[in-house]
């Protein structure tokens, strides 16, 4: 039987380039503050799901296993979900399947990722993810694969480098009002363009950076979210899809997966008409043009019309459909899982009116948060209200 | 329905052979950072105490994963350790025979945790659970902080 | 609540200070060595390419011609039916021009790579490969190219026995 489901606190480290931290400090911080937030300790939490991408990075194997005492998991029920970069925002769907369920009451779910110890570049661990025989003996690397998307996504509705780089401009001023974010910062559209091409079209300032970071949200049942405020966020609908490895077969310029994905959030959140019931989105960010994609999967813009959407202003904080007002991965950074997990807390805060500067300018009561990952495959959507 | 066609012949199953090489550069955390700066420059163990269970820790951690609280009270320990158990080893990583260790779970009086390490005990026999063993550290000039810097432990 | 929190819990450490010592740190290097079974599609696959041809699969169900060959068509989710040789020749679907390596460093010369539609197989169905023999600012969407393979005895059965993909004189 489907219970309502709300997240009732929220808490997230800062993100940057290295933290001391080890996984459970960081685990620790980001649960910690997430539970003070919610007025709850550890004994109110009854079960716990995690969300952490490739163990490569933190450099520890079964990480799932290693960080949950941080996560206040010790003999507690504990899953850890994974799937690459939608594990942010796969975390509180694992959650919500506790929680709607019936099965418990509360849930604590923590994204937690800690990239700096992969040297000499985190980028590294990403190779093993492509095809072992057909793909890896080529020397790829994990920026061919957005390069080669982006110039395809460009050539199929003509939308040039500078429109994509608008989203990067728009997303590093954002990050300047978040309190964690890595790379806050004013550029310009030529910054963007004079930046030195990684793997073209890919240019540096295109691109988030590797980070550590951790994020939490704290589900609770309708009846206990109830009792602990007056201001619970119900995550009314949850989606995912995955699509095949086989991504050279694929149409790179619409991310089919991510459509089939909203949808069914959609559905579940009973949302007929997204562009005009979705008043503020934080769809996932690692490259500028991924934004734009993702606008379009999620059926936020047209196909090949949310270029136009950003250089119009559309997707500001002032504007109709504030996008990423957080500053995205782009600003705030990108630890794999928890970037995810930053934009549920994101949405979590603008819905409650608590985003402080970032707070966009509707009264916006339904949001909606969306990651992706993997080879290019899968697309994780939550939707939520106030 | 199963695949409509196998390899029949051992001659057409190909393989493919690669590595995946990694290289980490661990940092020890904000307590573990702490804890190894202690035994470098003193060669003794630092303890994190959770002032609301009261319960110590070796090694210093920065939370309590009972309590779920920050640790702020730390202080060094002073006295011996005991072997809680021990095991003599005498195959290496992969398998192979090599030179016999003994090795042993050493914990603490009162303190909950404990250390792995080596043994360093002239006569096995006398080897005993609950034997008191203190450390046999380097000299502070080769100490890096890891727990290399302990040579071994040896009877009191 | 995230305003009324004035600070964020961390604390933000820089790769130099690590490599410089500030904090005490450990090296840890492993590599893990794989022999993997090519299983019976790519066994096949390979072995062709040995040969200086490609292969496809075919299922007979949606009709779509298959590369890189499955056993399995994943859309019908029923075992394929046939192997199709396909030409290897092939139109340009999208290209990048790589300036890092896998470790992130700067490469002297740039790779150049490509998702290739291959003549023969359905439409969209692409492999991942290098180009070469072409101008960068030259590549195109839509360039017809054609495989430039290895001398017969130096391949081996495997992608690299193709060194590369070039435009197709007109």
């Amino acid at each position: 039987m489907k219970r309502r489901v709300a997240i009732v606190g929220a808490g997230i480290t800062l993100f940057r380039r290295r933290m001391l931290e080890s996984p459970k400090e960081l685990s620790f911080e980001a649960s910690k503050m997430a539970l003070d937030s919610a007025g709850l300790t550890l004994k109110d939490i009854q079960s716990v799901v995690s969300g952490s991408a490739p163990d490569a990075f933190d450099g520890v194997h079964m990480k799932g296993e290693y960080y949950l005492d941080g996560m206040g998991a010790i003999g507690k029920p504990h899953q850890r979900v994974y799937v690459g970069g939608g594990t942010g925002v796969f975390t509180p769907v694992g959650g919500w399947w506790n929680v709607a369920s019936g099965l418990y009451d509360t849930c604590l779910c923590v994204a937690e990722e800690k990239m700096s110890p992969l040297h000499p570049h985190p980028q590294y661990a990403f190779w093993s993810i492509f095809d072992q025989i057909l793909e890896r003996p080529l020397g790829t690397t994990l920026l061919w694969i957005f390069s080669l998307e982006m110039r395809r996504y460009m050539h199929k509705y003509g939308i040039k480098e500078e429109e994509i780089a608008e989203v990067a401009v728009k997303n590093k001023g954002n990050a300047i009002d978040h309190p964690s974010a890595q790379l806050g910062a004013r550029i310009s559209v030529d910054d963007v363009m004079r930046s030195e091409p990684i793997c073209e079209p890919v240019k540096r300032l295109d691109v988030s950076p590797p980070s550590d970071g951790a994020a939490a949200v704290i589900l609770a049942s309708e009846k206990v979210a109830k009792k602990l405020t007056d201001q619970p966020v119900w995550l009314d609908g949850v989606g995912w899809t995955l699509d095949s490895t086989h991504w050279t077969n694929r149409d790179l310029a619409y991310p089919e997966y991510v459509e089939k994905a909203a949808k069914m959030a959609y559905k579940m959140a009973g949302i007929k008409n997204p562009r005009k019931e979705i008043e503020v989105a934080e769809p996932y960010d690692p490259f500028d043009y991924k934004e734009l994609h993702h606008l379009e999967g999620l059926q936020l813009a047209g196909k090949g019309e949310a270029p136009k959407m950003t250089v119009d202003g559309v997707t500001q904080r002032d504007g109709d459909l504030p996008v990423c007002p957080s500053g995205g991965l782009l600003g705030v950074g990108n630890p794999i899982a928890a970037a995810g997990m930053m934009k549920i807390c994101e949405i979590f805060w603008q819905l409650r009116g608590e985003a402080g500067k970032r707070q966009v300018k509707k009264d916006a009561r339904t949001g909606l948060a969306q990651a992706w990952g993997d080879l290019m495959q899968v697309g994780t959507v939550t939707v939520m209200r106030s | 329905m199963p695949i409509l066609e196998k390899i029949t012949q051992s001659l057409q199953a190909r393989r493919w052979t690669d590595s995946i090489p990694l290289e980490f550069h661990y940092t020890a955390g904000v307590a573990g950072e702490e804890f190894r700066r202690v035994l470098k420059d003193s060669g003794r163990f630092l303890l994190s105490k959770c002032a609301k269970c009261k319960t110590t820790y070796i090694p210093a951690r920065m939370f309590c994963p009972s309590c779920f609280v920050e640790m702020k009270e730390t202080m060094t320990l002073d006295e011996p350790g005991y072997v809680y158990s021990y095991t003599t080893v005498n195959r290496n990583r992969t398998g192979e025979e090599s030179e016999a260790v003994e090795i042993a779970l050493i914990r603490f009086d009162g303190v909950k945790g404990g250390i792995v390490h080596k043994l360093d005990v002239s006569d096995p026999s006398k080897l005993a659970f609950g034997m008191k063993v203190v450390p046999i550290l380097k000299d502070a000039g080769e100490r890096t902080g890891a727990l290399t810097d302990i040579k071994a432990f040896r009877p009191q | 609540m995230s305003q009324k929190i004035t600070s964020y819990p961390g604390h933000e450490i820089t790769p130099d200070e690590v490599k410089e010592g500030k904090y005490l740190h450990v090296i840890y290097k492993f590599e893990p060595r794989y022999s993997w079974a090519a299983g019976v599609a790519i066994s096949r696959f390979l072995t062709e390419l040995k040969d200086g041809k490609i292969v496809a699969r075919k299922c007979y169900k949606c009709q779509r011609i298959l590369v890189p060959p499955r056993m399995y068509c994943e859309q019908c989710f029923r075992p394929t039916d046939e192997w199709v040789r396909i030409k290897d020749t092939g139109t340009v679907n999208t290209f990048s021009i790589s300036h890092v390596g896998t470790d992130a460093r700067r490469l002297k010369t740039p790779i150049l790579i490509a998702v290739v539609d291959i003549d023969g197989a359905s439409p969209g169905m692409g492999i991942l490969h290098n180009l070469g023999e072409v101008e960068p600012s030259r590549i195109t969407i839509g360039m017809k190219v054609q495989a430039v393979w290895k001398r017969a005895e130096e391949r081996q059965g495997a992608i690299t026995d193709i060194r590369y993909f070039k435009p197709v004189e007109r």
